[in-house]
């Protein structure tokens, strides 16, 4: 209840916190991700895909920052970017 | 919390751009004046030198390097270039290093100011003078915010073509938001390019998490196994005497490199050792990439022993990113047109913190504190910054080139006026402020103009266009304040009666 009351009182601030992370949790996920996707689809060695894995980190935090703010509310970011975290969770595992 | 995308997008823009604005302020005005850094560092060093040949500057360090060196491990030969870059011979004893700055035409010293000249703007750039204390993760965040309100930005000023011929100078603020839109479509490459390779430089620092999971010692290791490696020498390590001279050498690396790589350090690891190295540096004038094209010899018998082994991809990328964001390739023009995007670049952070305080302050319906608070700060680092740079010229033209820590001094100019800039605009109203601040910026350039004059008018004598072209600037600036002054004293006159 008293989150609740925080949260209607100052919605710009909890919309920002929730979207920066979320964003940031999905982010790094799907960064994990991208590792064994780089290695099977460029036949990357592991340096070379952890290298490059950081550098679309960026954009995908990026582009998930920026979505994250058209949702709704901070429960709809936290949801939206609990569905990338599962995303990235599926690609490792059917990768690796 | 807002359904329309735009708006979600414009609530976006305002709230990035404020949050970072002031930093981003100072981030790219000190990375516009990195772009000629070379320059002001030559200017500021006040020496009025020629390069000279190639060869006579290589052999003048290296028997200045069998006079001196003779207890270190590691002699270095930087060679001077084109871009005011000087001479300059650099060795590692035990205890510590040393570093000397000479001419083509002797081994004797060079008598040259020491300042920190233009790359104080470049480490300013990137730690903000706070690397111990998590600058560089500061700038980092700047450019992701900048990223991101570039972004949003997109999506808020969308009539492009419209917007990229309109420019209304009815109002003032008329003309600050069509002017914040028609630079912001004008540097879109421009920042893309800047704020992804600003992030791509420090990948390492900034998301170590996924070579911290793979690799036991990190990013130090997964860096070294994408970087290039260096040909060993499988000698018996014994006590030996460096070549006498690198004339062969440098014949040899002339032939290998074609007409486009221009030679830039000669190393020397270990010249006392039959193990030790010659790695011969040239740079590639026209790649994009910021990697040295690197040629190793054995400084006992100067035998060619070969190249680095080739670097992975990802590591190439970096680097023309680096490349890119440091543009070492760039010729004259393209230097000038990337310093004149980041000066547009500089004015659009500018013009979006005034668009926010004005377009609140019409309203009448916000927070009047808050408005006043951060019309104050906008006013403290949009003009406090250019000023305090122009103190640091100042100083290094003033102080004595003998005056021990001259350094430190130019550094405190440039601090302490900052400071002053903030006590004025906090303590007096805004026209006064701006009127005090636009006067001390007359008074410390007519300063660097005045202390300058003789070396200026020797430059002009001597052929020294480099030296000359920063003199020349700095009588622009000079002007630009003359003018700024006159105008905001006939305003405050006006506004007296």
């Amino acid at each position: 209840m008293v989150i609740q009351e925080l949260v209607r009182q100052h919605p710009h601030f909890f919309h920002t916190l929730s979207a920066l992370a979320g964003s940031s949790v999905s982010s790094v996920s799907l960064g994990f991700a991208s590792i064994p996707l780089y290695q099977r689809l460029f036949e990357f060695t592991l340096s070379e895909a952890v290298y490059m894995s950081s550098m679309t980190f960026y954009l995908i935090f990026l582009f998930v920052f920026t979505s994250s703010f058209v949702k709704r509310g901070p429960k709809a970011i936290l949801l939206f970017n609990l569905q990338l975290c599962v995303f990235a969770l599926l690609i490792n595992i059917g990768l690796t | 919390m807002k359904q329309n995308y735009r708006a979600s997008m414009i609530q976006l823009h305002t709230y990035s751009g404020l949050f970072m604005g002031w930093l981003l302020f100072a981030i790219f005005l000190t990375g516009t004046l990195s772009y000629f850094s070379n320059e002001i560092s030559h200017w500021m060093r006040g020496a009025v030198s020629q390069p000279g040949k190639v060869n006579s500057q290589v052999d003048s360090a290296f028997q200045y390097l069998l006079k001196q060196g003779t207890d270190s491990h590691s002699w270095r030969i930087n060679i001077a270039d084109k871009r005011g870059s000087e001479l300059s011979v650099q060795w590692r004893d035990s205890n510590e290093r040393h570093s000397h700055s000479l001419t083509a035409e002797s081994i004797e010293p060079q008598e040259s100011k020491i300042t920190r000249g233009g790359r104080f703007f470049v480490t300013f750039h990137y730690t903000l003078q706070l690397r111990q204390y998590g600058g560089r993760y500061l700038a980092g965040l700047a450019a992701m915010t900048m990223l991101i309100a570039l972004y949003s930005g997109i999506f808020t000023h969308r009539r492009f073509i419209k917007d990229f011929f309109t420019l209304r100078t009815r109002t003032f603020m008329h003309f600050i938001k069509d002017a914040h839109a028609v630079s912001g479509i004008v540097t879109i490459p421009f920042v893309i390019i800047i704020c992804t390779s600003a992030l791509v430089i420090y990948i390492n620092l900034f998301t170590p998490w996924f070579a911290e999971e793979h690799f036991d010692n990190g990013y130090r290791q997964m860096s070294r196994e994408v970087t290039e490696r260096l040909p060993d020498i499988s000698l018996e390590n014994r006590p030996s005497t460096p070549l006498s001279s690198l004339g062969p050498i440098l014949e040899h690396a002339r032939e290998v490199w074609s007409g486009n790589v221009l030679l830039k350090q000669i190393r020397l690891d270990k010249p006392f050792l039959s193990t030790g190295r010659i790695v011969v540096e040239g740079v590639d004038v026209s790649a994009l990439t910021n990697n040295t094209q690197k040629l190793v010899y054995s400084s006992e018998t100067g035998e060619f022993i070969g190249q680095p082994s080739v670097e992975g991809v990802s590591r190439k990328v970096r680097r023309v990113l680096y490349g890119l964001h440091e543009g070492h390739f760039f010729k004259l023009d393209l230097r000038w047109l990337s310093f004149l995007q980041g000066t547009i670049a500089t004015f659009l952070i500018a013009s979006g913190m005034l668009i926010w305080v004005r377009k609140r302050a019409e309203k009448k319906t916000h927070n009047h504190r808050l408005l006043a608070i951060v019309n104050k700060v906008n006013l403290s680092v949009f003009i406090g910054f250019p000023l305090a740079c122009l103190a640091y010229f100042a100083a290094n033209k003033i102080l004595s080139a003998s005056l021990l820590n001259r350094e430190e001094f130019e550094l405190a100019a440039f601090n302490y006026t900052l400071l002053f800039s903030v006590l004025a605009v906090t303590f007096l109203k805004s026209d006064k402020s701006k009127l005090l601040l636009a006067l001390v910026g007359t008074l410390v350039s007519g300063l660097v103009v005045m202390f300058d004059l003789t070396a200026f008018l020797r430059a002009l004598e001597g052929g020294d266009n480099i030296y000359a072209s920063v003199g020349v600037s700095m009588w622009f600036i000079l002007f630009i304040n003359l003018f700024v002054s006159w105008h905001l004293w006939k305003r405050y006159r006006r506004r007296m009666q």
